[in-house]
């Protein structure tokens, strides 16, 4: 049990349900009772032949009961209550098993004996059952907690059956439809017991009603119309099918007794001829007559077994019938009697016979029967004609009242389910109305928009709502203009501002009075009497006006819609306000939230700003501080251990380390090994010990080069009195170190550096005569080294050359007798290897205190592979010599060549040439125009070679002519030479696109030329388009140099044949396509490569090329 | 030799002589036109010596056209030994060469020629030139000896 079924479930107004519980269980008592003491007492008030059952009374008593219980407070009622509703169902199930199986358990005519039932006597009829079933079960679900999921819904449709169940049933009682009550010949409902079902089943639905927040649960009551319309038409339908059933079957009956009536006739009839014909024999003996009369006996007798056969069914009939057919066997037995007297005694016997009237007695006996019978039937007849009327006359009231009934039911039902569509869709709409405005407030934009938006969203599910929200303003006095996408501008001009009050407007007074105020007729509406003109020159009938709260009740605004005629909001209608006010209030708090935010956002930045320059200016007065400090000295900065954590441009520039590879090293890193390590020590203890320490240490650079600075190393101390920080304050001294090393090292530094030049070293003590060799010397000579460095003179004698040895000696003799300095070269023979090297040897005397030699101390350098290359040098200098003036030769011959070619090869040309056209003059006429046509084609050919014998020349010179580099204004010459040639072709149409270009440095002639053949053949390429378009640039070259280029949009060419373009006479184009010789590009190429440059080109047919060339740049 | 010449053509190419006297006499400048095939030639003219002993040196033409490729004595050499004999050192003399050599031309004007003119190949300039040549040495410049 949770806390919520403490609280036990009751109706919210139990005053219905506990009425129909007493009277349900009062009439279930009183019938119980009835039951209990005499059962036919019952049995005669329903005359119909449905009772309630015994069982079923007590099931009505127990359901009462519950539901009385139900309405009253405390746990034991509603125990009590539960036990009821399962004795409800215990009963209903014991029966349905009963039902089910076709056994019986005894429970039918438990309690009391059903004298009048049919099938089965004291048990309840199956739909009672159910309805027990049903009753039960909304009982149950009654008393349990409120809250039950779905339980409104399910008692819903129980009550709805109970209710349908009940008055199906009154409805067949009613009207004796005979149908649906009755199941397969079981007991039908009592009429009784269906009023109590409906009865609470109403109960239940009420309870339901309440449960669900006073809302129909079953979806609408609109279903449950279209449901009973649909139910009430099948009823219709039943009923006339019985009916015509019915009217047929009287028709039948009439039918049938009309036959009777007639062959009770024939009978009649049959019985006269009989009689007449034994009268007639009887008095006049005639035998014809006895024949007649024997004649019509079978035919009597036939006609009564029709009767019979027609009769079938009607004992009281048939037994009248049995009467006359006794009569007519005792009337025949009479006659034939008579009629044997008659023959055997004579007509006197027979006379006397009819005398005593025998006869006669009977036959009237006979006919007052048959009568009797026809009278009978004839009631009969009467009888059914009367229930065919009826049945007519029910059929024709109630068929068309049923199906305009149930039509009247069903429209109304199909209507209001339509309007429920309506309102579905209405829903539908609205929720995706929320939803895009929901996405729209979760958007950027700011809130007019978005309450633009919504407003004109929601007019699009209001057909000629004009929406609008106001603002309440920051005093909350006044309304400002939120949004009103469709009312008049003026309107919201006029509107905007105004003071909120108890009666202004509709949004005015909402505001004030922060309450919903429904305006449905302007005109007339007090509220709206200062406004109404505005509001009516603008067309506004309606204002209905909802106050927007914000999330603690303040109000933020009003949500109002007008509407151009007078109108009340539907329910429909005050739902959407509810929902768009909602939204609304969602819009403007979050949008106002994003305002707030970013007007905060702003606030911090502007803030932070304003801290950031402050300490910019602090930062930028150390900045100064520290560049003078960085400018002057080498600044280090270390952690506690000594770690590099700052080292300025001057540490890294005299260090050699980058930056990154200092910071995290400590001053090992430069150690030079210098300084002893107790050096080091005191420097360290110092400094830990949070002193000053002063200095001068030398380091190693990276590159290995030493340095000595003079340091200052300045601790900080951190608040325990530890170094958190060193910083090192140091200057370069190393030039006066190095002065200082210089003299206390240079015999070390001498040793060494002849050590690195691989050059012996010898010292002679003049006055001991000691001969000291370095290690170098005796490998030069080819000679063990001696312990001690002491050699021989008498080695060096015997490496010595004999022919240069004398030479030798002389001068170091001459040298020490000077006190001089001596240079010598000599060959000797290496004693390991016997090989001849040549030695270079100097030596310089020491003069002792005396002034004269004290040591002599010498250096021999083997210099033999040096000697070989500078022969080598000569040899290839005196080849290059021969070489050249072998070419100078070569250069000359061609000279010549050139200067007869441009001599010798013009002059023929000329003379073809010239007499060709002298031809042409002097005997033009007898030529012929094929003759002139073909010397023209000689003269065209000697031109032409005119031309190539010229350019061939041209590019021979080019060879030759010196290359004098002077700075160009490439610019201006390139704008020239394009002047100069488009000057040449002034039909052409060319557009020059040239940037600017570099200077250059070369020959201008050349240059010149370079730029006419590259412009020139742009201009010529481009002879077969519109307009020639020509581009002039330049742009930095990969290596360092400037590429000039020329581009143009002319016939291109193949980069196949990129390759040949610059070769001499070779030409990608015919000359009737292009005229040319072929030579230009290959000068080109020629002047740019004695400048040092390359050209290049690149192209696509028809897509025109780029021809460029590089040229060093101009250092000025 | 009577009639004192006006142009002195200087010109081994039999065929380019004709053209050019050709040329003139379309002009009608060529009437009083002496030929000679080689710098000797040229020079024994000038100087009336060898095959010219009888002419009168005072007489000079009004202009020289001059080749530089000729047998014998070079136009070159010829230029050079005019221009270093007074009689002729102010002689109009017309380089006429198909040499476009700048070492031609250099040295053409070093010695104190009047003028270097590249023979075209094509007639009709060749033609026009040589024709402008004459019109130009003959009735528009002034000589610098004085008329006989």
């Amino acid at each position: 049990m949770n806390a919520l079924s403490v609280s036990p479930a009751r109706p919210a107004s139990p005053g219905f349900s506990r009425g129909v519980g007493a009277v349900v269980a009062a009439v279930g008592a009183v019938v119980f009772a009835g039951w209990m003491s005499d059962p036919h007492a019952l049995d005669r008030l329903a005359s119909g032949g449905e009772t309630m059952k015994a069982n079923a009374a007590l099931g009505f008593f127990l359901s009462g009961g519950a539901l009385l219980l139900l309405t009253l407070s405390g746990a034991w009622a509603r125990q009590m209550a539960r036990g009821c509703v399962m004795a409800v169902a215990g009963i209903a199930l014991v029966t349905l098993a009963e039902y089910a199986t076709g056994a019986s358990f005894g429970v039918d005519e438990f309690l009391a004996r059903d004298p009048g039932a049919v099938t089965h006597p004291g048990r309840m009829a199956p739909h009672t059952m159910l309805g027990f079933l049903l009753t039960a079960e909304a009982l149950w679900l009654m008393s349990q907690a409120p809250g039950t999921p779905r339980r409104p819904l399910i008692l819903g449709w129980l009550g709805a059956l109970g209710i349908g169940m009940g008055i199906f049933a009154l409805l067949d009682h009613a009207a004796e439809f005979g149908f649906g009550n009755r199941w397969w010949g079981l007991a039908g409902m009592a009429i009784q017991a269906a009023a109590l079902f409906v009865g609470l089943s109403v109960a239940v639905l009420h309870f339901a009603w309440r449960d669900a927040g006073k809302r129909w649960v079953i979806g609408s009551g609109q279903t449950v119309g279209f449901a009973s319309g649909l139910l009430l038409l099948v009823a219709v339908a039943i009923f006339s099918q019985r009916s015509a059933r019915q009217l047929v079957e009287a028709a039948g009956e009439v039918q049938r007794t009309h036959a009777i009536i007639g062959k009770i006739w024939e009978v009649s009839i049959d019985l006269e001829q009989q009689q007449s014909g034994v009268r007639g024999y009887l008095l006049t003996g005639d035998e014809a007559l006895l024949a007649l009369y024997r004649k019509a006996i079978p035919g009597a007798r036939e006609d009564v077994r029709e009767v019979r056969e027609l009769l079938a069914g009607n004992a009281m009939q048939l037994r009248r019938l049995d009467v006359v057919e006794r009569h007519i066997i005792e009337r025949e037995e009479l006659w034939r009697q008579t009629i044997e007297l008659h023959r055997n005694s004579g007509p006197e016997a027979t006379a006397k016979q009819v005398a005593i009237r025998q006869g006669k007695v009977m036959s009237d006996e006979l006919r007052l029967r048959l009568n009797e019978m026809e009278a009978d039937e004839e009631r009969q007849l009467a009888a059914h004609q009367e229930q065919a009327r009826a049945t007519t006359a029910r059929a024709f009231v109630l068929l068309p009242a049923g199906v305009l009934l149930s039509l009247i039911l069903m429209s109304v039902g199909v209507l209001r389910l339509n309007g429920e569509a309506t309102e579905r869709q209405r829903g539908t709409e609205l929720l995706a109305w929320e939803k895009s405005a929901l996405e729209l407030i979760g958007g950027t934009a700011s809130l007019h928009p978005v309450l633009e938006e919504l407003m004109v969203g929601l007019e699009r599910q209001l057909p000629g709502a004009l929406c609008s929200i106001l603002l309440l303003d920051d005093t909350g006095e006044r309304l400002r203009h939120g949004a009103a996408p469709s009312l008049p501008d003026e309107y919201n001009r006029l509107i905007d501002g105004v003071a909120i009050g108890p009666a202004v407007g509709s949004c005015g007074s909402a505001a004030f009075g922060n309450r919903q105020v429904i305006v449905a007729d302007i005109a007339s509406d007090p509220l709206w009497a200062d406004y109404r003109d505005v509001a009516q020159r603008h067309g506004l009938r309606a204002c209905w006006s909802t106050p927007i709260h914000c999330s603690a009740g303040k109000v933020l605004g009003t949500f109002a819609i007008y509407y151009r005629e007078p109108r009340h909001p539907t329910p429909a209608e005050l739902e959407v306000i509810v929902r768009a006010v909602h939204v609304a209030r969602i819009a403007i708090e979050r949008k106002r939230a994003e305002e707030n935010i970013h007007r905060l956002t702003g606030e911090l930045e502007q803030r932070v700003a304003a801290r950031t320059a402050e300490l910019q200016t602090a930062n930028a007065a150390l900045t100064d501080f520290k560049a003078a400090l960085d400018t002057h000295a080498i600044v280090a900065i270390t952690d506690p251990q000594g770690k590099i954590t700052y080292a300025n441009d001057n540490f890294c520039a005299i260090s050699r380390y980058a930056r990154e590879e200092l910071l995290g090293q400590d001053h090992r890193i430069l150690n030079s090994g210098h300084h002893p390590q107790s050096f080091m020590r005191d420097l360290w203890e110092t400094i830990t010990g949070g002193r000053v320490w002063q200095g001068e240490i030398k380091n190693r650079a990276k590159n290995g080069a030493f340095y000595w600075e003079s340091s200052t190393i300045v601790p900080f101390l951190g608040t325990d009195g530890k170094p958190v920080q060193f910083i090192a304050i140091r200057t370069d001294i190393t030039r006066r170190k190095m002065v200082e090393e210089a003299l206390r090292d240079s015999e070390e530094r001498m040793r060494l550096a002849a050590e690195a030049a691989d050059t012996g070293v010898w010292e002679w003590d003049v006055r001991t005569d000691v001969l000291q060799w370095d290690e170098r010397m005796f490998a030069i000579y080819g000679l063990p080294p001696a312990p001690g460095g002491r050699a021989v003179y008498t080695d060096w004698r015997a490496a010595v050359f004999p022919a240069d040895l004398a030479d030798q000696e002389a001068v170091l003799q001459n040298t020490i007798a000077a006190c001089g300095r001596s240079h010598r070269e000599f060959r000797i023979v290496r004693a390991d290897d016997r090989a001849v090297r040549v030695i270079h040897g100097a030596e310089m005397v020491v003069p002792g205190a005396d002034g004269k030699a004290a040591r002599v101390v010498g250096i021999n350098l083997d210099i033999t592979a040096r000697k070989r290359a500078e022969e080598e040098i000569v040899k290839l200098n005196e080849a290059l010599q021969s070489r050249a003036v072998e070419l100078e030769a070569a250069n000359r011959e061609l000279e010549g060549f050139s200067y007869s070619v441009s001599h010798d090869l013009r002059a023929p040309l000329r003379a073809v040439d010239g007499f060709s056209r002298l031809l042409v003059e002097d005997c033009g006429p007898q030529l012929g125009d094929e003759g002139r046509r073909m010397l023209g084609v000689i003269r065209s050919e000697t031109r032409r070679m005119g031309r190539l014998i010229d350019d061939l020349l041209a590019f021979a010179r080019l060879g030759r002519q010196p290359i004098e580099p002077t700075p160009i204004d490439m610019h201006a010459l390139a704008r020239e030479v394009f002047n100069e040639l488009a000057a040449l072709e002034p039909e052409r149409q060319l557009s020059l696109d040239l940037r600017p270009l570099p200077p250059a440095c070369g020959t201008p002639a050349m240059i010149r030329q370079v730029w006419v053949n590259l412009i020139g053949n742009a201009i010529k390429f481009t002879s077969e388009r519109a307009v020639g378009e020509i581009g002039i640039g330049a742009r930095e070259d990969e290596e360092g140099g400037t590429r000039y280029y020329v581009k143009d949009n002319g016939a291109g060419f193949d980069m196949r044949y990129v390759g040949k373009l610059f070769g001499v006479f070779q030409r990608l184009h015919t000359k009737e396509e292009f005229d040319g010789t072929g030579v230009g590009l290959a000068l080109v190429q020629r002047i740019v490569q004695r400048h040092g440059g390359k050209v290049a080109a690149e192209g696509e047919v028809d897509r025109g090329a780029t021809f460029s060339f590089t040229m060093k740049k101009l250092i000025p | 030799m009577n009639t004192p010449s006006e142009i002195l053509l200087v010109e081994d190419n039999l065929h380019d002589a004709e053209l050019a006297i050709r040329a003139l006499r379309k002009r009608n400048l060529a009437n009083h036109l002496v030929h000679v095939a080689d710098g000797q030639a040229a020079l024994d003219f000038l100087f009336a010596a060898g095959d010219y002993v009888e002419r009168d040196a005072a007489v000079q033409p009004r202009v020289v056209l001059l080749d530089l490729k000729l047998p014998k004595v070079d136009g070159i050499e010829v230029l050079r030994r005019l221009r270093a004999d007074a009689r002729t050192k102010v002689l109009p003399i017309v380089v006429l060469t198909s040499s476009r050599e700048e070492r031609d031309v250099i040295e053409s004007y070093q010695l104190g020629a009047n003028s270097y003119i590249v023979k075209p190949v094509e007639f009709e300039n060749f033609s026009e030139a040589v024709s402008e040549l004459g019109l130009y040495w003959l009735l528009i410049n002034e000589p610098p000896l004085r008329k006989l």
